[in-house]
């Protein structure tokens, strides 16, 4: 369990927190920003398709899946890595519908 | 209030775990010079800090409250009650950045329209990428005891997993791609942006009284 003064001290601390965000965003001075494209982050890797970022998760779910087969986690890791995988094929569904539109 | 400690005895009878921790230190050095070089120092403070601090404190508070435990690892931020890896607060970093990634890419082409709806549905899509990453990490790292959780009767479990987790990746994963994205398109100098970033998840604090409190 929790000390109570510890409680107090979260209190503290969030309440501080949220004055000090009220007083940044109500003093805050718009500016006007050039409009950029939001998504720039489309560093390409080994002058592929793929793009850094999914290649990253990619990986990290294949070591995962790996660790899983050599630990005798074979089931569980077949069904998370299922699971882990619905990010990267909806990636890739949505980002090969732009790939269509931008050839036509 | 915090301070970092180091464990004598790293990955002591434990198979596998300096494979993860590797492989998150080094995702997260590469995402961390990516961010740099595309987006600069002070977005990629945003991107890195906040959710760090954010996740951090969730880990201190679940644990204070659950039990479970990180048995093993080398550093540790110990406050609040309990001890969490300084790699889990990089792994979170990792994850929002990589969630908040794809979430945008799926959901600025099903959604097009530039509103607030936009950014919740951004967010629930990266919430729900982490899950889908989560029930892959979590059971896995509880049968190779990276994390342990205390097994009870009264919870619900998935995998092995307390249900309550799952929930509570979602929580942190959607709910600071939310903030980092209503920040990212605030019309606000990129130093007040920075400041609002940092100071905003400490007021989950306030939320977190309540629960400890009745808990």
């Amino acid at each position: 369990m929790i000390e109570f003064e510890t409680i107090l001290l979260l209190l503290v601390i969030g309440v501080s927190s949220l004055i000090a965000t009220v007083f940044l965003f109500f003093t805050g001075k718009k500016v006007d920003v050039e409009k950029k494209e939001e998504d720039i982050a489309n560093v390409k890797i080994f002058n592929t398709q793929i793009k850094l970022v999914p290649f990253l998760y990619l990986i990290i779910i294949l070591i995962m899946f790996i660790i899983g087969i050599f630990s005798d986690f074979v089931f569980n890791s077949i069904i998370g890595l299922i699971f882990a995988s619905i990010p990267l094929i909806a990636y890739w569904i949505f980002d090969y519908r732009k790939e269509g539109v931008m050839r036509k | 209030m915090s301070i970092i400690e180091i464990n004598p005895n790293f990955n002591l009878g434990f198979n596998s775990l300096l494979i993860f921790v590797f492989m998150v230190f080094i995702v997260w050095l590469i995402i961390l010079i990516y961010s740099l070089k595309i987006y600069g120092i002070k977005k990629t403070i945003r991107y890195f800090v906040p959710i760090m601090i954010a996740g951090i404190i969730g880990e201190l508070c679940a644990m204070a409250n659950s039990g479970y435990h990180y048995p093993g690892y080398l550093f540790y931020i110990t406050a609040l009650g309990g001890s969490v890896p300084v790699i889990i607060g990089l792994g979170w970093s990792v994850n929002l950045f990589i969630c908040l990634y794809l979430g945008k890419d799926v959901g600025t082409r099903i959604f097009k329209k530039h509103n607030f709806k936009q950014l919740l549905y951004i967010s629930i899509f990266a919430g729900l990428f982490a899950v889908c990453l989560d029930l892959l990490e979590d059971p896995l790292a509880h049968h190779n005891s990276w994390w342990i959780w205390p097994q009870s009767a009264q919870k619900i479990y998935l995998f092995d997993v307390p249900l309550t987790n799952y929930v509570g990746w979602f929580a942190i994963i959607g709910g600071m791609t939310l903030l980092t994205l209503m920040i990212d398109r605030s019309r606000f100098s990129e130093n007040r942006k920075l400041l609002i970033n940092l100071t905003t998840p400490f007021i989950f604090f306030i939320f977190l009284v309540p629960y400890f409190l009745l808990t």
